[in-house]
């Protein structure tokens, strides 16, 4: 028998009244792993999410936790736990009490509930403000407990909604790799929303990108960078230039690709046809030359350029188009008009295949 | 985890057994809610439905027990078998169906259709109404229904949900729509009982409905300058204590609470000793200019007077709010644009204010109309729908129909107004709500609006005062206008106590009613609060289909005139099969019904506050919706309940409109009674229980308000977490 995935969504859909919020969308999240949901607001993020929770029902699909249909079960009957983006600690409870409710609520006795709600809060390292209450807390304290009455309850499935939205810059930083650290050490199988690129990279095993309600892509943090499958994607995750060629299909994975007059790049076709296709190049993947013809370049022409300390960026106008590059060689700085030959590194550059999406 | 049957289900179900076992299933003489069938039951008239049924010669109620017997064998079936929910609700809505059939089979008289008579024969000429036991079994049936509803999905599988909505909607089926229905028959009905349009059209073309100082025209006419010049006044008042320095913010709080404390006669009863016939001020002006002093305050200028001086406090409420939701810099923009500040009064000011006036207007219309006491007092020969309602049924003509027809006319223009006051605030507010917190200085009043103002509001204030004056002290002057000598006479009489043998005996005569008023308030108090809360929860906290027809009928149903429903209950309930007139029960039941709205916007002001993801939390954590609300929702919600409790218990001590037509010799309520001492010009008394009343009123309000006031706002700030960071 095949190991079974801890969350299965099959062709689900969820209406609002007569609004569309979440359209047709499959995926499945395998056990012990940490997969992102990140898209833009209102992509549908949050109602995907709560779904799995049971706080929404879908309107049709499959909905399947733990190898079972839980499509019409309510909240209360899943073996889900979720951290709110409020964190939603109760607040004329103590920590110690919040963090036992769970508990409490499956039947077990208070001393049992209270020790094993010692326990999680051990476990975040917060013995010693077990008797306080939410109010009295900072901010990244709340969101600890709130970590912790849900991991108390050793569900087959947490989830998280934004949880760093409410903490400032540098604690956010912290707070992700605590999470990361957690969700490894126990092996817990994690559903995180975010609309935040950065976050998602440094947390995830995989990225499932939502876009207008559907699923844009969906693969590992690399994957998606190296390879998106749309404009979309190549835009959300990092900047992109989307840039027109010609391929002709070469051997079995690569293609030869024409870009301009004078540069030819060798990129995995990606099944697409001979003829005219779309790049996504990366702004750091161009590289700019002052002076001789390279091969495989291509001219330009300085249009404006900023220089922000560790990076200085540049528009160029090519025969290609206008291009924006990311030059890390910040020794040097070029003034508008000047005259440039540019290259594209393969690495940062791949065919976009799904041109029929944004 | 196995999935588990839920334990209330078969709770409801064993209660509908009792119902059907153990209960009376009629009702007793000594009350519908009378325990004496506890104590010593006395069959056939305590026995349970199956008793009457098996021995008693009754058949008919056996079937009842059908229902009961498959859905004993539904729930007994694995959870999850196939149409398992299909068949709970099918089996508890035929045992519904058959309860209704039932109720409707037989009224005072026997059978009302002939297949049953054939079947069981014929029944006594007098047959007993509905006891505990169908209700019991009513609610029993909806709450399975309601259970087999949430498992087949409805309410996102919500059981609690699908209960409250289910129970609310009964309650307000049972005491709202299915009276308001009753009374809408009884207009189209023969005093023999019959159905005929023509009698409909006999009553509605009474000539003293339509003419023109006939009923409705007098009606209107008084809503109309009672209204304005309400407005007029609390607009003036408004202007004042918010765009003028004098030192009037703290009498503010002062005014806010007299409509809610004061019975709404009293204001009546205090310009009868004002200005009418013994008068203080009737017996100084017939001093200095010679005249005799008339009756010339009873009639429509009488009433509007009174009128005006109840409904300014409720409309300054609501234009203290216009006015200081104005955003100050509107005003600004248009002085930086040079307009001087009586431009920017006439162009911005005022047009902004006024979606605000005009809704105050409308409350003030409403109240109008609804109002009971003042015309009843100082009407004369005025005749409103709200007193001719009443004269129709306790009048020497007694003529139910046509009291049905004035209660229907009286509804529809409730709902008229009711309806344009919706379209004005949902279209046109321009205020902001909440109002502080804006960055900018109001314009000062012009110098001509604030004169205006001033010359108008003054001397409005000053009367208020003289009339509260009037009637706290009122009660200590021996006869009003003949002997103005001290006495505490009138006290004595309403509340004299003595001690007889070691014992303390009440011998004052308004004990009765107030111990009776007090006692039936408090009962009515926690359950208005809690349908009030229920129904708040619901608006607020659960989507479902139907919500915005749910909320409408909310609305509806909290603002039906107490006129009409007192006359609709005397219709629909003083014959089987629900005979409550002349119960505590049925007075009750008005309270509640009549007072939940404080409730609700209670309810929603306090769940508004609150961070719904600490409900989806507590949903999260494996708790029911049922024990999220017990142990999350109404600790957080505290004030609110406090508040719902208060305004359930005084809006319930205060009100005549309803129970004017519901107390007996044996329920006498102390505004009923008060009502009934002025009319017989027994005022030294009145006014002396008056004021008892109102003083005992505002000691609930402020003892209430001191003593959680502090603690409800410190938990306040603890609600919502994450501003705390
Ligand atoms: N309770 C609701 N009723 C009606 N529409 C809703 C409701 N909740 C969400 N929506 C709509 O559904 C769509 C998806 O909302 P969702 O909250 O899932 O977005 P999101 O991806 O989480 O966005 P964000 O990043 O801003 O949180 C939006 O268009 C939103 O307006
Ligand atoms: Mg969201």
């Amino acid at each position: 028998m095949p190991a079974v995935s801890a969350v299965e969504f099959q062709s689900v859909s969820k209406f609002y009244g007569a609004s569309l919020a979440v359209d047709d969308v499959s995926f499945t999240i395998e056990k012990g792993t940490l997969v992102t949901l990140l898209g833009p607001s209102g992509c549908g993020k949050t109602t995907t999410l709560r779904m799995i929770a049971g706080l929404e029902m879908s309107t049709w699909g499959k909905i399947i936790i733990d190898g079972q249909d839980v499509t019409g079960v309510p909240p209360t009957r899943r073996d889900v736990s979720m951290v709110f983006q409020s964190y939603a600690l109760f607040p004329h409870m103590s920590v110690l009490h919040n963090v036992a409710y769970g508990l409490r609520s499956s039947g077990q006795s208070r001393a049992s509930a209270e020790a094993g709600a010692a326990d999680a809060l051990g476990l975040l390292g917060l013995e010693h403000l077990a008797q306080r209450l939410p109010s009295e807390l900072s901010g990244g304290q709340q969101q600890r407990v709130a970590v912790a009455r849900a991991i108390v309850m050793r569900p087959a499935v947490l989830l998280f909604d934004e949880p760093l939205s409410n903490l400032d810059a540098k604690l956010r930083r912290h707070v992700r790799d605590e999470i990361r650290s957690l969700q490894q050490r126990l092996n817990l199988t994690v559903v995180y929303v975010t609309h935040d690129q950065d976050e998602a990279f440094a947390v995830s095993d995989r990225i499932i990108v939502m876009d207008n309600k559907r699923i844009a892509q969906e693969g590992a943090p690399v994957e998606l960078y190296r390879a998106p499958a749309n404009r979309f994607v190549a835009g959300f995750l990092g900047e992109a230039n989307i840039v027109r060629a010609r391929l002709t299909r070469g051997d079995a994975d690569l293609g030869r690709i024409a870009v301009g007059g004078s540069m030819v790049l060798w990129l995995p076709h990606r099944n697409e046809r001979d003829g005219e296709v779309e790049l996504a190049v990366r702004p750091e993947a161009i590289s700019i030359e002052e002076s001789g013809t390279p091969e495989n370049s291509l001219p330009g022409r300085i249009q404006h350029s900023v220089f922000l300390g560790d990076r200085v960026e540049y528009a160029i106008e090519t025969e290609i188009g206008r291009l924006f590059v990311v030059d890390f060689r910040t020794e040097r700085f070029l003034e508008a008009g000047a005259e440039v030959r540019i290259g594209i590194r393969q690495l940062g550059a791949a065919i976009l295949p799904d041109r029929g999406a944004s | 985890m196995p999935p588990t049957r839920s334990f209330s289900l078969t709770l409801w179900l064993a209660l509908l057994w009792a119902s059907l076992l153990i209960l009376p299933w009629n009702g007793s003489d000594s009350g519908f809610l009378g325990l004496s069938w506890l104590m010593s039951p006395g069959w056939p008239e305590d026995a349970p439905a199956i008793a009457l049924g098996l021995a008693y010669g009754k058949g008919w109620l056996l079937p009842l027990a059908l229902p009961g017997l498959f859905l004993i064998a539904a729930v007994r079936a694995p959870v999850g078998t196939p149409g398992e929910a299909t068949r709970i609700i099918l089996w508890s809505a035929i045992g519904l169906a058959l309860l209704l059939v039932l109720a409707m089979s037989i009224d005072l008289r026997g059978w009302t259709w002939s297949l049953p008579a054939q079947l069981f024969g014929d029944l006594p000429r007098r047959n007993p109404g509905f006891g505990v036991g169908p209700f019991i079994y009513g609610l029993c049936c909806l709450m399975i229904m309601c259970s087999g509803l949430a498992a087949r999905g409805v309410c996102r599988g919500d059981g609690f949900a699908t209960g409250s909505i289910g129970f609310v909607a009964a309650v307000i089926g049972l005491f709202v729509f299915y009276p308001l229905a009753k009374l809408g028959l009884s207009a189209f009905q023969t005093p023999r009982g019959e159905f005929a349009i023509v009698a409909f059209w006999q009553r509605l073309a009474n000539p003293r409905i339509w003419t023109a100082d006939g009923i409705v025209a007098s009606t209107f006419a008084l809503g109309l300058v009672s209204a304005s010049s309400s407005t007029l006044l609390a607009f003036c008042f408004a202007l004042l204590t918010e765009r003028t320095g004098l030192p009037f913010r703290r009498v503010l709080r002062a005014i806010s609470i007299l409509p809610i404390i004061t019975p709404p006669f009293v204001v009546g009863l205090a310009v009868i000793l004002l200005l009418g016939r013994n008068g203080m001020v009737s017996a100084a002006l017939s001093w200095l200019l010679h005249v005799e002093p008339g009756r010339w305050i009873y009639g429509f200028q009488g009433v509007w007077f009174a009128q005006t001086l109840s409904f300014t406090p409720i409309a300054f409420l609501v234009l203290v709010g216009v006015v200081q939701g104005i955003n100050p810099s509107y005003e600004e923009a248009a002085q930086t644009l040079r307009a001087r500040n009586g431009r920017v009064f006439r162009t911005v000011t005022l047009p902004l204010a006024l979606p605000g006036l005009a809704n105050a207007f409308l409350i003030s219309f409403i109240e109008s109309l609804a109002d009971f006491g003042n015309p009843l007092l100082l009407g004369g020969d005025l005749q409103v729908l709200a007193t001719s309602i009443y004269f129709a049924i306790v009048g020497a003509r007694q003529d139910r129909g046509l009291a049905a027809v004035l209660g229907l006319i009286l509804l529809i223009a409730m709902l008229a107004v009711f309806i344009a006051q919706r379209r004005i605030l949902a279209n046109k507010s321009f205020t902001t709500i909440g109002g502080k917190g804006q960055a900018g200085v109001a314009i000062p009043l012009p110098a001509a609006m604030r004169w205006l103002a001033g010359a108008l509001a003054l001397p409005w204030a000053l009367l208020t005062l003289v009339i509260y004056g009037m009637v706290l002290f009122g009660g200590f002057v021996e006869n009003w206008g003949i002997n103005s000598a001290f006495t505490t006479r009138h006290f004595q009489q309403a509340f004299g106590f003595a001690f007889e043998n070691g014992g303390l005996i009440f011998t004052g005569q308004a004990w009765p009613s107030l111990w009776t008023t007090i006692k039936l308030a408090a009962i009515a108090a926690p359950l208005t609060a809690a349908l009030g809360l229920l129904i708040a929860y619901l608006l607020d906290r659960q989507r479902f289909a139907g919500k915005a027809a749910f909320e409408f009928t909310m609305l509806i149903a909290a603002g039906v005139p107490g006129t009409v429903l007192g006359i609709a209950y005397i219709l629909a309930f003083n014959n089987p099969p629900v005979e409550l007139v002349g119960t505590g029960a049925i007075v009750v039941i008005s309270f509640v019904v009549r007072n939940m709205s404080p409730g609700m916007r209670a309810g929603v002001a306090g769940l508004s506050q609150i961070d719904r993801s600490l409900e989806e939390a507590s949903l999260m954590l494996r708790t029911g919706s049922f024990a999220t609300v017990i142990r999350i929702v109404i600790p957080l919600l505290k004030p609110a309940v406090v508040a719902a409790l208060v305004y359930g218990f005084v809006t319930a001590m205060t009100t005549v409109s309803a129970v004017i037509f519901l107390v007996s010799p044996g329920v006498m309520l102390s505004t009923v009674y008060i009502v009934s001492l002025a009319e017989a010009g027994t005022y030294g008394l009145a006014i002396a229980y008056s004021s008892v009343l109102i003083i005992l009123m505002l000691i609930v309000i402020v003892g209430i308000e001191v003593f959680v006031g502090q603690r409800s706002l410190r938990r306040r700030a603890t609600v919502l977490p994450a501003e705390v960071l």
